[in-house]
């Protein structure tokens, strides 16, 4: 085990799946990755300038050749991405019966909400709802550095696409040395037990649900907290049985309120149990990041928010 | 290489207007004799109007690119020129079996064929230059013509319009969204959808050292493409080993060419230019000339030397998709074409490149005219025995479509109320 940055242990992930295979390629946009490059040579690490479709179309290209493919990309211009995801890159295996596919994993560098003054275009979040609408195509969202290197391996080494959401803020933790350590993609991690209510998030959020957790429970409350990690394809019935036994679900969501990623969660579970629970989500309001301080604070759910929320549902 | 002068397919004329008559004179029929020559001397004869032209038209560049054409004869042996023959013919003739198919009506023909016809000299001309175990090529929506011209066997092409089993894709995708992995041949429906997978594929080969390029083929309707510009420019500065097939048959489904593009520019393929990628334009009716040009270019790329951009002036002889305007039988051009006049239509039909082929094959004594028929004959069975295998071929299950979503996953069944997705 080592301590490693989520950084790290990006990098870590890069340079043992690179030397592990000698096919993968490596792309970013607008810079190169020279630690990479010094090790792999410049064919396989290319640095490409500001073109998000480039990028994107060179790594869909050599991942549908036979070369698995990993680009490291940007938050911004989703759309650039999702172009050719949506055309090409998800539906290959489909549309061709198996007889193509394309295995490659796009990281993004998400933001967060959390700096202040980076505007509409730049302070984008929750754009894993969007991806995860797409069949064909999984997303991740690491919430540490031990979830960063594990859910990276298990990207690269996927036969098929996957969109690796890398939310700004991500916290050091303990990564184990073994180069076969993997986070399975689909299963969901209960980060702690508890019996009065669930509350699922995603990185970014579910970190406002640990600092919340701090002042729950020195308030008496026993929240089970449920970091789902992926947003497709997900097992959900850890879920299902979750809220089975608290009877209450709480999302929390750093992307849009409405069709936020929590949002296909929360309607499996109430399709599952129905009126034996009550079902709440928190998600940011249907607006574009504005740049002021005041009004970013104002917008975003906090962990006052969410205690706030839980007390309101367990009153 | 630098860009070369372009040319524009009216004067580089092989065969005057008014040789051939006004209806399409399919393969077979006894032509020995065209304006009262033989046909050696004919070739010689129309050889040497082009070379007429140049001297009055001062294009020093179209002379280079016919009598180059030309040259390459001495380096293709006659097995070569006869497999040329064969795979456009069996394009041609797949083709006609599929639009008698159409035409008659079959309850599994529910999605209109996108018809190559009168564009086998492109196909075939760079699938003669590329070795199918290594080059990946991606086609248009308009496929045959390219994966036919790889001297891929018909049959999985020809069920694949019928969404049977024996079909590419197993009833999953359709004729837009083949992907042949053993031949490295793969089709998308998305205009310039071939140009980031031909460009990435190179880019595969250039790692993998294996000296093997990647292909696109796109038409003039995907010049405009932001697809086009962005990969032009990483083609160029990482140097990979691409060739861009641009089929200019100048019609972007319903517009002319013209009528989207600026005027006054001397070619599509010139933008190439600007990025510092070499091109050329060829007369995409010759499959000599094509091969010559496709040569050229496979060659570079795979001495390292980097990208090049072939455009290649063709003409499809149907309708964008469909049977509009084309009778049944041996008919492959639709003399009633919704966009085109029918005078269009013959100018084109005369510049037919398999009549061209045949007569090189014959003029350099490589063919008789007995085998140039059992060679048609050939191409004809083979179409109607593609169709044939594909009517005993079993349909899908409709369960299927569950899968190959991702690698071992089957979709939850939400169309039914009985389901429970998640568990």
């Amino acid at each position: 085990m080592a301590m490693m940055s989520a950084g790290d242990a990006k990098d870590a992930a890069l340079f043992q799946e690179m030397g592990r295979d000698p096919k993968i390629v490596y792309a970013e946009m607008n810079s190169i990755h020279h630690g990479l490059r010094d090790a792999y040579g410049a064919d396989r690490v290319l640095g490409f300038g500001i073109d998000e479709m480039g990028v994107n179309g060179f790594v869909h290209g050599a991942a549908i050749a036979g070369n698995p493919a990993i680009a490291s990309i940007s938050n911004m211009v989703p759309a650039y991405y999702f172009t050719f995801l949506f055309d090409i890159g998800s539906s290959i295996r489909y549309a061709s019966g198996g007889a193509a596919h394309a295995p490659f994993t796009l990281i993004q560098q998400g933001s967060s909400r959390a700096s202040p003054g980076r505007g509409a275009n730049h302070a984008v979040v929750g754009e894993e709802a969007w991806y995860s609408c797409i069949p064909g195509l999984k997303v991740v969202i690491p919430s540490d550095a031990y979830y960063t290197k594990g859910l990276l391996v298990a990207a690269i080494r996927d036969p098929d696409p996957v969109m690796l959401i890398d939310y700004r803020g991500q916290p050091a933790a303990d990564v184990p040395d073994d180069p076969d350590f993997v986070v399975p993609i689909g299963e969901p991690r209960i980060v702690k037990t508890g019996s009065d209510i669930t509350v699922l998030a995603f990185a970014p959020a579910l970190w406002e649900v640990e600092f919340a957790l701090t002042e729950l429970e020195a308030k008496g409350y026993s929240v089970e907290v449920i970091n789902p990690l992926t947003v497709h394809p997900l097992n959900y019935a850890p879920i299902v049985e979750s809220v089975a036994k608290t009877g209450k679900l709480l999302t929390v969501d750093h992307g849009w309120h409405r069709t936020g990623a929590c949002t296909q969660v929360m309607a499996m579970v109430a399709e599952a149990l129905g009126p034996q629970a009550t079902y709440r989500r928190l998600g940011y309001p249907d607006v574009w990041t504005p740049g002021a301080r005041e009004m970013t604070d104002y917008m975003t759910p906090w962990d006052k928010n969410v205690v706030e929320a839980v007390e309101v549902m367990l009153s | 290489m630098d860009g070369r002068k372009p040319v524009t397919p009216e004067d580089d004329v092989a065969v005057p207007e008014d040789v051939t008559g006004a209806e399409s004179r399919p393969e077979g029929r006894d032509e020995r004799r065209t304006l009262g020559m033989s046909r050696r001397s004919f070739l010689a004869g129309a050889v040497g109007l082009a070379a007429g032209a140049v001297l009055f038209g001062g294009q020093h560049g179209f002379a280079h690119t016919t009598y180059r054409a030309y040259e390459r004869l001495d380096n293709l042996t006659d097995e070569q020129l006869v497999e040329m023959y064969r795979r456009m013919l069996t394009t041609r003739w797949t083709e006609v079996a599929l639009k008698n198919m159409f035409l008659a009506g079959h309850d599994d023909l529910y999605r209109p064929y996108i018809f190559g016809i009168g564009q086998e000299g492109v196909g075939t001309g760079v699938g003669m230059t590329l070795r199918n175990d290594l080059d990946w090529v991606f086609a248009t929506h308009r496929p045959g013509h390219t994966f036919l011209g790889r001297g891929i066997d018909p049959k999985k092409l020809v069920a694949e319009n019928f969404f049977r089993m024996a079909g590419y894709t197993h009833g999953h995708g359709n004729t837009m969204h083949m992907i042949d992995a053993e031949n490295h041949t793969g089709s998308f429906s998305i205009v310039g959808a071939s140009l980031y997978p031909g460009a990435g594929a190179g880019w595969a080969a250039k790692v993998n050292k294996t000296g093997g390029v990647g292909v696109s083929v796109f038409g003039d309707g995907a010049t405009h493409s932001a697809y086009l510009a962005s990969t032009l420019q990483w083609v160029s500065t990482f140097n990979i080993p691409w060739i861009g097939i641009l089929e200019n048959n100048g019609w972007g489904s319903g517009m002319r060419t013209e009528q989207v593009n600026p005027p006054d520019i001397e070619s599509l393929a010139q933008r190439a230019g600007g990025y510092g990628v070499p091109f050329e334009v060829v007369d995409g009716m010759d499959v000599l000339k094509v091969y010559a040009a496709a040569k050229r270019a496979v060659d570079r790329a795979r001495a390292g030397e980097g990208p090049t951009l072939i455009e290649c002036k063709c003409a499809r002889f149907m309708a964008h998709s469909g049977t509009s305007g084309i009778e049944a039988g041996d008919a492959f051009v639709a003399w009633d074409d919704p966009m085109r006049s029918a005078r269009e239509m013959r100018a084109w039909a005369a510049r037919d490149p398999l009549p061209k082929h045949r007569q090189v094959l014959i003029g350099l004594g490589v063919l008789t005219e007995e085998q140039a028929d059992e060679m048609v004959l050939a191409a004809k069975r083979q179409g109607e025995e593609a169709i044939a295998l594909a009517l005993e071929s079993p349909h899908t299950q409709p369960e299927d479509g569950m899968r190959q979503v991702f690698a071992d996953y089957v979709a939850a069944p939400t169309q039914f109320i009985r389901h429970r997705a998640w568990s």
